[in-house]
């Protein structure tokens, strides 16, 4: 756990939790909108269920009788994901959702990769968005265990505890979902060195 | 395992849903451990490409603390206030029809004046020697009586 975690599992005044909350959120800020937005698929949702998932961490925290964080950023991992997993099981919520528009892009554009070749990062940047465009192929489910493997770089066993799934369950839903975005794995892995 | 591992077994070992020949063909060899690591390097720059505008960030930020700073039990407070209140207005609904019968002044007026007449009626019934309805055979009486005085005077 880190020093900010630690603060912040310590916070127990209101200006102080406030004070080390805005501290925290604005770390952990960015891999929650990219995560809630791999989930959704859509960047309104995304910003939407991000401030849902922020406020209902502050509101867990604030309760007196909160206990003490074990590991607040995978805490807040599981909240982002069951929001995001809520908000995907909403028939109402597909129905009305928007189709991703086309400055979508503009929201998340693909920083360079740290690979010295241009042509390898403009490569790499191209598979990855196909990849996050297959990823609306996948369930709920599927996508969950997915994105928190590949882009969280979560092990099977956190996913689980995230989750709240046993590893037997969560090994079937990455099979399924691999097996569905094989062709774009493919393409994204020849290509490395 | 005594060849190298294909991309698709590479793959299924990063996602953990590799075969256990697999895992420890990785242990022993170099070259496939290589193309595993170049794999993995792969899949670390996606997970790190993506960049989302600090200002939309900031926004977002500001969202949050405009939130925060809502009583998210506002409506949960109000409640109880609106459900006496539709208790109050679901108890004088039902009440209503009752305190128009016995409130509306016509019918009552009705009812003050009939009973002012039978009142009257009966008294004034009660006051008089004989009821009106034998008035005929009260004078029919009186008729024949006069006639035999006369007749007994003659």
């Amino acid at each position: 756990m880190g020093q900010m975690a630690e603060s912040l599992a310590s916070a127990r005044t209101g200006a102080e939790l406030v004070s080390e909350f805005g501290a925290w959120m604005t770390a952990e800020q960015r891999r929650i909108f990219a995560l809630c937005h791999r989930l959704l698929q859509d960047p309104d949702e995304a910003n939407s269920a991000t401030q849902d998932v922020f406020l209902k961490a502050y509101q867990a925290l604030s309760k007196k009788d909160s206990k003490d964080l074990d590991d607040p950023s995978r805490w807040l991992t599981r909240i982002a994901v069951n929001a995001c997993l809520d908000r995907l099981r909403s028939r109402k919520w597909r129905f009305w959702r928007k189709r991703p528009s086309g400055d979508e892009g503009v929201m998340l554009d693909r920083t360079p990769s740290k690979a010295p070749e241009a042509e390898d990062r403009y490569f790499a940047s191209q598979i990855s968005a196909r990849l996050d465009a297959a990823l609306g192929r996948l369930s709920a489910r599927q996508k969950a265990v997915f994105t928190l493997r590949h882009y969280e770089d979560k092990s099977l066993d956190e996913i689980g505890t995230i989750l709240g799934l046993d590893v037997g369950t969560v090994k079937a839903h990455m099979f399924r979902a691999v097996s569905k975005l094989r062709g774009e794995l493919r393409d994204l892995y020849e290509g490395s060195r | 395992m005594n060849r190298h591992l294909n991309n698709d077994e590479l793959l299924d070992q990063l996602y953990g849903i590799g075969s256990s020949e697999a895992k420890s063909h990785l242990l022993q060899c170099a070259v496939c451990a290589a193309r595993y690591a170049a794999f993995e390097r792969r899949r670390a720059e996606a997970a790190t490409a993506t960049d989302v505008p600090n200002d939309f960030l900031a926004a977002q930020r500001r969202e949050v603390y405009a939130r925060l700073g809502d009583d998210p039990n506002r409506h949960v407070r109000w409640a109880p206030a609106v459900a006496a209140a539709l208790l109050l207005a679901l108890g004088m609904f039902l009440q209503w029809p009752e305190q128009r019968v016995s409130e509306s002044p016509a019918p009552a007026a009705r009812a003050e004046l009939t009973d002012e007449q039978l009142f009257s009626d009966v008294y004034s019934i009660e006051e008089s020697p004989e009821p009106r309805a034998a008035a005929p055979i009260q004078g029919l009486f009186e008729s024949v009586v006069s006639n035999v005085a006369e007749e007994g005077k003659y």
